[in-house]
């Protein structure tokens, strides 16, 4: 039985409410943070933390919506759901140019870190923008922050590729689900960044042959198969993968193009939409970064019987190694962790999408709903308390 | 983005928009300023029209209690929350819904009753919550306390501009006589003035005649009265271009939030006609200081003394007000903000 109150005038074209957003999840919060003086403006959105305090980074860009903060924060109370940790959801944005002078941006993440010391529903981490100096600077100002530089405890995710690898084991267990033998399957990565780098690594380690790798200057082309350690190092050292000296040399978006066993998108979300996705030839897609197909091109891509394993199932190996960081484990204990979590939930999400026949990404929401739910029902009431901390 | 423009304005430091699908509870919590302390403010229960109605009110509410904080001395910043419902819809889980996300601010805001918020209310939130205030009623209650603060700025008022603090044969307009309303008659009548009441309630204004022989007045007429001064002691808005042309008395002094439609343009309006405006935040804070006294433990008399000094404040309003040629209004921010706007930056952000 619900409580229904009335409904209120939503004008879109002259008001963007923040209640707009309001499910049975959530956003519990959503807080306007303004310091003047320094020139803060940054938006907090807290989601769900009925399974504990949220990890979520910290964007910096000169220009977020509050409904883009709001679709990231909920995007993680799903995705840290769906992996079992014991925490909830929530982004946060600083409304700035990331590549302000260093002092400038040091003030501005630490009049931030001050604003939110006493929201300790929300444990803040890097994203675009900022980085593990910026936690560095948070952790000083109110002692809770994830990635932070190793010299204070971080496990520093990008240099091992937790996110990598993290993929490489949700590959392993989907490629089952298609009859598909890892060993000389062929893998295109769109966006050989830190997250697309390091998948190809540990599924090069696995016998999987890159053919394909794509990065903003351009994609690479090779059906002999790519030297991924020469490809890293060629990154390593700033340059792009048309650098690479064997192979063909192609458009930024044709590795939507070349044919394929496993596909990883790695780079930006909507890459692969309704009027793109007739291009797309795979057996397996599994998705590296957040919300890289919209959701038509998902359903198109289920009627072509290409297996899409979602974002957040997938890519959770980031946020996993930053929870058990928190905890003050090791590099050790957080690969362990990643290996259990993702191999545990793709294997629940793809069973029950193969037995349902429903969307994985369905199947997938369920699931993290389910524990978000359950995990509600212990708390004497709301969404937004997490007890003591 | 059009909530940080707004913010941008009025300069607050957190606007919070909190919502509860199982309660149905949807609050915004603007916290103003804390430069002086956690930010206290009453939490008001409202059927807004919009979103956006509930935000302007919750903004200009909370800038208001940084203000009155300020004049008041008290070591304590301005905040204010709002629950977008109808009075139909208040449950218990509601407001302890409500208090968990009061609870969240961690003391950072602390709150008590308002418009269509009671006691009882306050004490649905108390499961989930301390951070509140006027759970008890001490020393006569915050209506009484404020009351006394208004009395006494009308004093201040006279004195101030007559010579002579004696109230004694003047005739005060009260407007609404509810809680606060009714103390301040009891006050007054004790001081011999001759009183008007009115109030859309005609048992209260019915108790004002029977009990201190208010005259009982039109709620329409009482901007007319020829009286020496006006206490409006109900809703806000009411000090505006329809309104003032009609008034005839000397002073206002009452204790509505937010009596000018439009501060600038009111402020100056009043003072054209010669009217001396005491303003509102500043000399309605017996409330706050009652409260604030009753969390802090302060005993009575060192309590209704510190209300007392509220005519002190306004001396201080009157003087720079006069030696600046600005307006009452004016010279009340100038000392709140000499008050507030300091101290904040003190701690280097960046290494030295």
């Amino acid at each position: 039985m619900t409580n229904k109150t009335s409904q209120h005038d939503r004008s879109p074209l002259l008001w963007e409410g923040a209640f707009r957003f309001a499910d049975e999840l959530g956003p519990a919060k959503i807080t306007h943070i303004y310091e003047p003086l320094p020139g803060l403006k940054a938006i907090l959105v807290v989601d769900n933390v009925a399974c504990g305090p949220a990890i979520g980074g910290i964007r910096m860009a000169p220009d977020v919506s509050t409904e883009e903060v709001f679709r990231l924060a909920r995007a993680m109370t799903l995705k840290n759901a769906a992996a079992g940790l014991p925490h909830g959801g929530a982004k946060s944005a600083i409304l700035a140019d990331p590549k302000l002078p260093l002092s400038d941006k040091e003030r501005l993440v630490r009049t931030f870190a001050r604003a939110i010391k006493g929201i300790t529903e929300y444990i803040p981490g890097p994203n675009m923008g900022t980085d593990e100096l910026c936690m560095a600077w948070v952790q000083d100002e109110v002692g809770r922050a994830v990635g932070l530089p190793p010299e204070i405890g971080g496990i520093p995710l990008d240099e091992i590729g937790a996110t990598g690898f993290g993929l490489s084991i949700s590959t392993e267990v989907a490629s089952k689900f298609c009859n598909l033998e890892l060993k000389e399957a062929r893998l295109v990565i769109q966006g050989f960044g830190s997250v697309g780098k390091h998948a190809a690594r540990f599924l090069a380690a696995k016998g999987v042959v890159l053919i394909g790798a794509a990065d903003s200057q351009g994609t690479l082309f090779n059906p002999q198969g790519i030297d991924v350690t020469q490809l890293i190092e060629l990154k390593n050292m700033g340059k792009s993968v048309i650098d690479y000296p064997q192979g063909t040399k192609l458009d930024r978006d044709a590795a939507l193009d070349i044919e394929c066993d496993i596909w990883i998108p790695a780079a930006r979300p909507d890459v692969v939409r309704a009027d793109n996705v007739a291009r797309l030839r795979t057996k397996l897609v599994v998705q590296g970064a957040n919300i890289p197909f919209t959701s038509e091109a998902e359903q198109i891509c289920y009627e072509r019987n290409i297996l899409v394993v979602p974002d957040f199932i997938a890519n959770a190996g980031g946020v996993i190694c930053g929870a058990v960081e928190y905890r003050g484990g090791t590099k050790m204990m957080a690969f362990q962790a990643i290996e259990e979590k993702i191999r545990h939930n793709s294997t629940l999400v793809l069973e029950k999408a193969e037995q349902t026949g429903k969307l994985p990404r369905q199947v997938a929401v369920e699931l993290a709903k389910e524990r978000i739910q359950k995990a509600m029902g212990y708390r004497h009431l709301i969404s937004c308390q997490t007890g003591s901390y | 983005m059009q909530v940080f423009k707004l913010i941008e304005l009025m300069g607050h430091e957190q606007v919070s928009f909190c919502q509860d699908q199982k309660s149905g509870l949807k609050a915004i919590i603007a916290i103003h300023n804390t430069n002086l302390g956690p930010a206290m403010g009453g939490t008001r229960l409202f059927p807004y029209g919009s979103e956006e109605d509930a935000l302007k009110d919750v903004l200009r509410l909370s800038q208001a209690m940084t203000y009155k904080a300020a004049c008041a001395n008290i070591p304590a910043g301005g905040g204010k929350g709002v629950i977008i419902a109808k009075p139909e819809q208040k449950t218990q889980k509601l407001f302890a819904a409500y208090g968990s996300f009061v609870e969240t601010f961690k003391g950072r805001f602390i709150t008590g009753e308002d418009l269509n918020i009671s006691v009882e209310n306050v004490r649905q939130m108390f499961a989930k919550t301390h951070y509140l205030v006027g759970l008890q009623e001490r020393y006569g209650g915050a209506g009484r306390a404020t009351a006394i603060g208004i009395a006494c700025g009308m004093q201040a008022a006279r004195k101030f501009y007559f010579g002579n603090e004696n109230l004694h044969g003047l005739k005060v307009a009260v407007q609404g006589v509810g809680k606060v309303g009714q103390n301040l008659c009891q006050l007054l009548s004790a001081q011999r003035v001759e009183l008007f009441a009115s109030d859309p309630i005609t048992a209260r204004v019915q108790e004002a005649h029977r009990l201190y022989g208010a005259h009982i007045v039109d709620i329409d007429e009482i901007y007319d009265l020829d009286v020496d001064i006006f206490a409006p002691c109900a809703l806000g808005g009411i000090i505006n271009s329809r309104t003032i042309p009609k008034l005839k008395m000397a002073i206002v002094a009452g204790s509505a939030n937010n009596q000018l439609e439009n501060e600038e343009i009111h402020s100056r309006m009043l003072a054209e006609q010669q009217i001396i405006y005491c303003p509102d935040y500043v000399i309605n804070a017996g409330g706050l200081i009652n409260v604030y006294d009753e969390m802090m433990g302060i005993e009575e008399n060192i309590s209704l003394a510190r209300v007392r000094k509220i005519a002190d404040t306004l001396m201080e309003v009157f003087k720079l007000a006069e030696d600046n040629n600005i307006t009452t209004l004016e010279a009340s921010k100038r000392l709140a903000e000499q008050r507030f706007l300091k101290g904040r930056y003190d701690k280097p952000l960046v290494k030295q």
